[in-house]
């Protein structure tokens, strides 16, 4: 839980640091698309395949190695290819921190509740409320595979708002081929 | 006993040190900052290492099977995070004092000195 | 009652999630009153704790994993009545601070209140916790924390140099934890403190342990900002925000020591605790630190980079208290902690006051501006006496219990280098005190320097509520000296923090706790010697802030002979505190070794 918070911590003290209030009145920066094809159609499929994996890591965290921390990085680090691969308009939904803030506020708020539940049922803080299932099973481990799942969006989303806050900062000219696309 | 995983991990450690304190780029010394970082991962997991011990799924395997230490391995998770933490706040740091004052060298960057 | 510890970091953290999270949704004003209601809950529940804990260990297993036949399975909150009290304290500061923000800043205010809350759930961990990951891991959310709050002003450099410069040092202060942690879990196989006690109990220890323990202090003691390792306080906290600095300074470097108090007295007490010199080494690196750090406050101009070095310089006096490896030592130490923090925090809100009101924080531009303010100046020189330990005032009770384990220990010249330091600290803010609310002496001063970049940002401020605010800071440290009852209550819970083997039997095998003693509620007597320090050190004090006003009009013999002796050592100093990061982790790395060696030299064989 203190790790989970660690990196909410620093995306918001990123988030802080990089703030730049009279920037955001500037005009959307545009980037261009990449050009060459052979570069784009790997890439996509490598944002597919990424995504996949990250989502298993993350949904088998509990069973196999991974866990939330990985398959959110591994999730994170596909959908920023997709940065690099498309254009602006591509990536925009994932730039857009009014969209992602709640669900980090989710992820992270999310272990607390569970532990807080825990602790108003009487036991521990974190302690397993569900049953424990059969091992090897996704359907296992109590809490644990509640946890998983809200570290893994929270680090996703972390990550995403992360670069978001990166990109901000960064302004490329328009150029005149691109004012189309 | 092998003293080679530990030694590589004094090694990785004293060499980032040196980097960071001769460092005259931020962006380098965030990446010192890492590599003196990574001399723990080094040292946590040669210390949970157990020979010819398997890697810890129990699933399907039987009492007493030698197992490598999980809770170093958590550990050095814990770790990395923190590190790619602390390297994120640098690097912000660092855009803002390239925004600042045009240069990325902590030596240049003293404001505040005495 | 043990489901407290858990709620005190639980509801920090999660306030911070949520704020942050719906802030786009929800209006200012209930954000603003659910950020402070948060704090002030976490600091009741923090007394409630208190209370409790005077009568028995609260321990909170986490995740409900017991310990086994005395095997320590999980993580552990093990609360006694020090670290109950820190909590206590630490929430206190936190939501003055916070008040005090409202109208002290106006941009950013999600983000801030987010991170000023998860510091205090931070915090409130690591004075809590009974593992020894855990306590990194606390230690390393509240450092992040702190380095973006550090670096809140963004638009000037001054607080990017700060920040970085407490970033790659405090980082690097938890690198080295890490590094003590691996090697203590390779010789004892436990993370827990309890736990590593009793193994290291067992046994002579070898050198490992002590490699262990100097990289495990020294990444405290870089969290603690004692000498040398203390280069980054200065600048960070010259540039951070008022409430940040009164959090930071106040209690966030504190709690560094009471990292080093909790490690030593449940883990190398066991193996080492036969002989002083553990304690020696800390013993004079806080003598060292008080003295040094003393002497550059008086050498500052820049109010907050000032009172940067007086926090220096107390916390290098509560960790002489602390070396002292005595129980009036370490009582000493916790009640200069609480006095301490919410004076400091005083200081820091009136020259955040001082700020918004002139747009200026440096002492000699601000010579005799606020001539008039009677309600900053009276919290600014209550405030210093405080500091200085005037009798019965402040940290006096506090640091009275130290000199009284000094000299039961048989070293009474600690009392003098103490007492000296806090002089020196509580000469340059009394100093500055006279020259901006009096408007006494000259109005320039080569020795103090060049000044710093202001930054003459004007704020919109509700000045009353600032004003309240630092009075009831200082009002409450000025009067835990005379606070009934509180002197004996800090001894009794420095003995039960002292008491190894009967933490471990508590936390790992479940034993009730014996009756508590009652204590008497009267107000505690020092020796005779503690009150007549105490009296020189505020005639001193007074009289090294007259010769900084007017050192001009001292005849010039004294002034040439002054020059000649102490301008090079100035000069040095001057120097070594050059805002390169570089310098800073040279210093820390000679330092930790130079630590290493000398425990290397007298615990080995």
């Amino acid at each position: 839980m203190g790790e989970e918070f660690i990196l909410y911590a620093s995306v918001v003290g990123v988030t802080l640091l990089l703030r730049d209030e009279t920037r955001t009145r500037l005009a959307e920066r545009r980037t261009r698309r990449f050009r060459d094809d052979t570069v784009r159609l790997v890439g996509v499929a490598m944002v597919g395949a990424g995504l996949l994996i990250g989502l298993w890591l993350m949904a088998f965290g509990y069973i196999t190695p991974g866990g939330g921390f990985q398959g959110g990085v591994v999730t994170a680090g596909a959908i920023v290819l997709l940065y690099l691969v498309g254009n602006h308009r591509d990536y925009r939904p994932f730039r857009n921190e009014h969209l992602l803030d709640p669900f980090e506020a989710v992820g992270a708020g999310g272990y607390v509740i569970v532990g807080l539940a825990a602790l108003a049922s009487g036991t521990a803080f974190l302690a397993n409320l569900f049953g424990l299932g059969t091992p090897g099973m996704l359907r296992s481990s109590g809490s644990i595979a509640i946890l998983n799942w809200a570290s893994a969006i929270a680090v996703t989303v972390a990550m995403l708002l992360l670069f978001a806050e990166f990109l901000e900062t960064y302004v490329v000219p328009l150029e005149p081929e691109d004012a189309g696309s | 006993m092998s003293y080679l995983p530990f030694a590589v991990a004094a090694w990785i450690c004293l060499v980032g040190i040196a980097g960071i304190a001769t460092s005259r780029n931020l962006i380098h010394l965030a990446i010192c900052l890492t590599v003196t970082q990574s001399s723990s991962y080094v040292l946590l997991l040669s210390v949970g290492y157990v020979k010819h011990g398997k890697a810890p799924i129990f699933i399907g395997t039987k009492l007493g099977t030698t197992a490598v230490d999980p809770v170093v391995q958590a550990l050095t998770l814990t770790d990395i995070v923190v590190s790619v933490v602390v390297i994120a706040l640098i690097l912000a740091l660092a855009l803002d004092a390239h925004r600042l004052s045009g240069t990325v060298d902590p030596d240049q960057i003293t404001d505040i000195a005495g | 009652m043990t489901w407290i510890p858990p709620l005190l970091v639980a509801i920090p953290l999660l306030t911070a999630a949520v704020t942050a999270g719906l802030d786009h949704v929800t209006p200012r004003r209930l954000q603003d009153a659910i950020v402070v209601a948060a704090s002030a809950a976490t600091t009741a529940l923090a007394f409630v704790l208190l209370w409790h804990a005077e009568s028995r260990e609260v321990v909170h297993w986490f995740g409900g994993w017991q310990p086994r036949h005395g095997v320590a399975l999980g993580i552990d909150f093990a609360v006694g009545p020090l670290a109950a009290g820190m909590c206590a304290v630490i929430g206190l500061v936190v939501t003055l601070a916070l008040v005090y923000s409202l109208t002290f800043l106006h941009e950013a205010a999600r983000l801030y209140d987010a991170l000023m809350l998860v510091a205090l759930g931070a915090m409130c961990g690591f004075a809590m916790s009974g593992d020894l990951f855990n306590l990194f891991v606390w230690l390393e959310l509240m450092a992040v924390a702190a380095y973006a709050l550090t670096g809140f002003q963004v638009e000037r450099l001054g607080p990017v140099q700060g920040a970085v410069n407490f970033a790659i040092t405090n980082s690097l202060g938890g690198y080295l934890f890490a590094i003590g942690i691996a090697l203590i879990y390779a010789r004892t196989g436990s993370l827990n403190l309890a736990q590593i006690g009793d193994t290291l109990s067992h046994g002579p220890a070898g050198g490992l342990v002590i490699v262990a323990m100097t990289l495990l202090f020294c990444g405290f003691l870089i969290k603690g900002a004692i000498v040398p390792f203390h280069l980054w306080a200065a600048d960070a906290y010259a540039v951070a925000p008022a409430p940040v600095c009164a959090v930071l300074g106040g209690v966030m470097t504190d709690i560094g020591l009471i990292g080093v108090s909790r490690l030593y007295w449940t883990v190398f007490d066991a193996p080492f605790g036969q002989g002083h010199a553990v304690g020696d080494v800390l013993l004079w690196l806080g003598m060292v630190t008080a003295v040094l750090a003393g002497t550059m406050a008086f050498l500052q101009r820049h109010l907050k980079r000032m009172l940067a070095y007086s926090v220096v310089c107390h916390i290098g006096i509560m960790l002489a208290g602390i070396g002292l490896l005595d129980s009036s030592g370490l009582a000493g130490a916790e009640l200069m902690f609480l006095a301490h923090a919410l004076l400091t925090a005083g200081l820091f809100f009136v020259a955040g006051i001082l700020h918004s009101d002139h747009g200026l924080i440096d002492e000699l531009h601000l010579h005799g501006r606020a001539r008039g303010c009677w309600a900053p100046a009276a919290a600014w020189f209550a405030a210093t006496i405080g500091l200085i330990g005037a009798p019965y005032v402040g940290i006096y009770l506090g640091h009275g219990l130290i000199d009284e384990g000094a000299t039961e220990l048989g070293r009474p010249w600690v009392l003098a280098l103490l007492w000296l330091g806090s002089a020196l600290a509580g000469a340059a803010l009394l100093r500055a005190g006279a020259r901006i609310f009096l408007g006494w002496g000259e109005a320039d001063d080569p020795l103090l320097g060049q000044a710093l970049e202001e930054d003459p940002l004007e704020r919109d401020v509700l000045r009353p509520l600032l004003v309240a605010v630092a009075l009831a800071a200082v009002v409450l440290g000025v009067a835990i000296s005379v606070v009934p009852g509180l002197g004996q209550r800090a001894e009794y819970a420095a003995d039960r923090f002292q008491d190894r083997s009967g933490y471990a039997a508590r936390v790992l095998r479940g034993h009730p706790f014996p009756a508590t003693p009652s204590l008497p509620v009267t107000i505690r007597h020092t020796s005779v010697e503690s009150l007549l320090y105490s009296g020189g050190a505020t005639v001193l004090a007074c009289a090294l802030a007259l010769v900084g006003l007017y050192r001009r009009r001292l005849p010039r013999f004294v002034m040439v002979a002054a020059r000649r002796t102490l301008a090079l050592p100035i000069h040095v100093l001057r120097e070594v505190h050059s805002g390169v990061v570089g310098d800073y982790v040279a210093w820390v790395t000679v330092g930790t070794a130079f630590v290493g060696g000398v425990w290397a030299l007298l615990l080995h064989g």
